[in-house]
């Protein structure tokens, strides 16, 4: 069942409960009372009536049917000792069997219905001067039963028009309140279709805002985890391609130059040649292994930090980078604060990272490479700055993608993969830190990281 | 149509159903009052039969002349507070114990005009011959729709009407004393000379006859005489109406009331 027609259901149901219960209650009371009023006016009657007859017993000079008492429109009989007859005013059909119900000290009442009207009918016995007499009054309460009548005539009129009224206000009602769960429920659709970009509006402080709110915020959620899948399935399918494209570069070369030893003659130096490049290639393939193994190590394997003296790691980092910049026409120049604290590091793969950005630095054809530590607060900021031919500002965003490369041709023939700085970030997340990177162009490139630290002391 | 849109139909109609049905309940019970109500049957017990005048309500004994004691006074006007206070209903009830009945109410009735006639407030020769047509209802004012309240036999009074055969006389007397605290005389038919005193002396002769004594003023005001008792806690009234254009009396009222002020 639809919300719209529930809440109607429930709201006619309450309704009708409440009409008729008010209703019933009100013309009840109203009816009670009126029979109450009635029941006692029939009382006083009597009551007038009796003192007439006795007073007119105790003067002896009227006749009975003038003994009762004026002022009332009363409908009354006599009846003797013997309960015959003695006088009658009473309209035809009114039972005086009741008679036989009255005892001393006890006036009888019954309510009855004759022909058309409704009577309350009072008797009761009494002595005067000497005679027994039974007294029977009947007070005609006709106007009170068409009285009410008249107002349950009126409850159903005004109980069919209130309901019709209602029906009609709750239909819109409901409506109107039920507009936004229908919006909901469409934006939710939407959104299931792929429209992760739908939004709903809020307004008000109700319950349905609140909602429409935390839809909106599961809606920005869902969008933002949608993207990232996406981008992570992207950056998947980028690297499998890419990776798939590296290692066919070098495979083409390798199978063209086996075949070409293999179904040709050829000179010595041909032979070299050829050699030379099939172990250039293989040496590129083999770079290429080893940091998908170690991309792949990193995003597996838990690794456990540890307190590090910056001092001590500045100084095995500084003895780790010789062998990389032996031969090479590059200054290595590594700067320390005075305050020396203690970092948060794996100290092999921190080496790795500052290896390969070292390494990149050479690549760009740096001539200077410097390495500085400074303490920030709660963190050491490590800085490796180059005077390389930098990188162009549009694809910094995305130089720590695997596979990517400024220049594949350059970097091809330095045997480079475009895992290094890959590598670089996954190691850097494994710190706790990010890659910040900043180059200008034939200037140089700067990476910096921060580490967490703690404590200090001098150099 | 959908499971949806056919359970909405359901519940739509259904909603009719019980609209419809509200109704139909509703005028069942109510037309079910009328047959509980045509079925019932009920006694109301109407007490003990009169006994006449003999307990002691705390006023005492009626004796026309003789002096009323202040705390006599002061019953009489919280009694006479009852009898015309608003928000009070007259009710006629059997005589209860300590109250007299018809018979006595009548004896006391004539003693009272007796004592009037004789001290000339009426002309003795009016009442001659006895009465004819009588009224008589024995009532309390209680409050309106306080049937259960139930109030001392003191409170009730008698309330008579006699047509003798130049005069009507309608008065209000204690129920249980007899003392009349209320009377009016009306000729039957003009030319008829009530009496021949003033309203001061009618009210003289009232007051003497209730007992009543008191320093206090008489204060006259076109053919109406009061006077205060008990520093007004109870008010004496004598009223002659007069035909102007014919020169004889119309009416005479005596009355007794409480101002509500009771010490």
């Amino acid at each position: 069942m639809r919300l719209l027609a529930k809440i109607f259901f429930c709201s006619i149901l309450a309704l009708s409960i409440a009409l008729s219960l008010s209703g019933y209650l009100l013309i009840t009371y109203s009816y009670q009372n009126a029979i109450e009023r009635e029941r006692e006016r029939a009382l006083d009657e009597y009551q007038y009536n009796k003192f007439s007859v006795q007073a007119t017993l105790l003067t002896g000079q009227k006749g009975l049917e003038d003994a009762f008492a004026p002022g009332y429109d009363s409908k009354a009989a006599l009846f003797s000792e013997d309960k015959s007859l003695v006088y009658s005013s009473l309209p035809d059909g009114i039972p005086v069997d009741i008679l036989d119900n009255v005892s001393d000290g006890t006036i009888y009442h019954s309510f009855e219905q004759v022909g058309p009207r409704e009577y309350v009918l009072v008797c009761g016995r009494f002595i005067q001067s000497g005679r027994e007499l039974y007294l029977l009054v009947a007070s005609d309460i006709s106007p009170v039963i068409l009285q009410k009548g008249e107002m349950v005539k009126s409850f159903g009129r005004i109980y069919f028009i209130a309901h019709g009224t209602s029906m009609v206000l709750i239909f819109v009602l409901s409506t109107l309140l039920t507009r936004p769960i229908k919006r909901l429920t469409k934006a939710s659709s939407l959104i299931a279709g792929g429209h992760y970009h739908k939004r709903l509006s809020v307004s008000g402080g109700d319950e349905i805002a609140e909602l429409s709110s935390s839809f909106n915020t599961m809606a920005a959620a869902v969008e933002e985890k949608i993207g990232e899948l996406s981008a992570i399935a992207r950056q998947k399918e980028d690297f499998v391609a890419n990776f798939a494209h590296e290692l066919k570069t070098p495979l083409t070369s390798v199978i063209g130059y086996a075949d070409m030893l293999y179904q040709k003659d050829l000179s010595r130096d041909q032979v070299k040649s050829a050699a030379r490049y099939i172990l250039d290639e293989g040496l590129r393939l083999e770079a290429l292994s080893f940091k998908l193994m170690d991309l792949i190590v990193l995003s597996r394997q838990e690794f456990i930090l540890e307190d590090m003296p910056v001092g001590e790691l500045m100084d095995n980092l500084g003895r780790s980078l010789r062998p990389v910049l032996s031969g090479k026409k590059t200054e290595l120049q590594i700067k320390t604060d005075t305050v020396l604290p203690y970092v948060k590091v794996d100290y092999d793969l921190l080496n790795t990272l500052i290896i390969n950005l070292v390494d990149n630095a050479i690549k760009a054809g740096s001539t200077r490479i410097e390495i500085s530590g400074k303490p920030m607060g709660e963190m050491y900021r490590i800085r490796v700055e180059d005077n390389g031919r930098g990188i162009p500002a549009d694809e910094i965003d995305r130089i720590t993608e695997a596979f990517y490369m400024v220049d594949k041709s350059r970097s091809r023939r330095q045997h480079g993969a475009g895992l290094g700085l890959a590598l670089a970030q996954r190691i850097a997340e494994i710190h706790g830190t990010t890659l910040e990177i900043a180059s200008k162009q034939q200037k140089g490139t700067s990476v910096q990281l921060n580490l967490q630290c703690k404590g200090a002391g001098n150099k | 149509m959908n499971r949806q849109g056919l359970l909405t139909v359901l519940g739509v109609t259904l909603s009719l159903i019980i609209a419809f049905s509200g109704w139909m309940l509703t005028n069942l019970l109510l037309d079910r009052q009328d047959t509980e109500l045509f079925a019932s049957r009920g006694g109301i017990d109407i007490s003990a039969p009169a006994g006449g005048a003999g307990t002691d309500p705390g006023i005492g004994s009626f004796i026309a002349g003789e002096k009323l004691d202040e705390e006599a006074m002061i019953k009489i006007a919280e009694i006479l507070s009852t009898w015309n206070a608003e928000g009070t209903r007259t009710r006629p009830h059997e005589p209860v114990q300590g109250q007299l009945n018809m018979e006595q109410a009548f004896a006391a009735a004539e003693a009272g005009l007796s004592f009037l006639s004789k001290q000339g407030v009426i002309k003795e020769e009016l009442l001659k011959g006895g009465f004819s047509k009588i009224g008589a209802s024995l009532c309390e004012s209680r409050p309106a729709g306080r049937r259960d309240i139930g109030l001392p036999p003191e409170y009730s009074y008698w309330s008579l009407d006699l047509s003798y055969e130049k005069v009507s006389v309608r008065l209000r007397m204690n129920a249980v004393t007899g003392a009349i605290w209320e009377i009016g005389f009306y000729p039957v038919e003009g030319g008829i000379q009530l009496t021949s005193l003033d309203e001061g002396e009618i009210l003289d002769i009232y007051a003497q006859y209730l007992g009543l004594e008191g320093e206090d003023p008489v204060k006259v005001s076109e053919g109406i005489v009061t006077k205060g008792f008990l520093g007004n806690v109870l008010t004496a009234t004598a009223i002659k109406t007069f035909d102007v254009a014919r020169e004889r009396i119309e009416s005479i009222s005596l009355s007794l009331t409480a101002s509500g002020r009771l010490p």
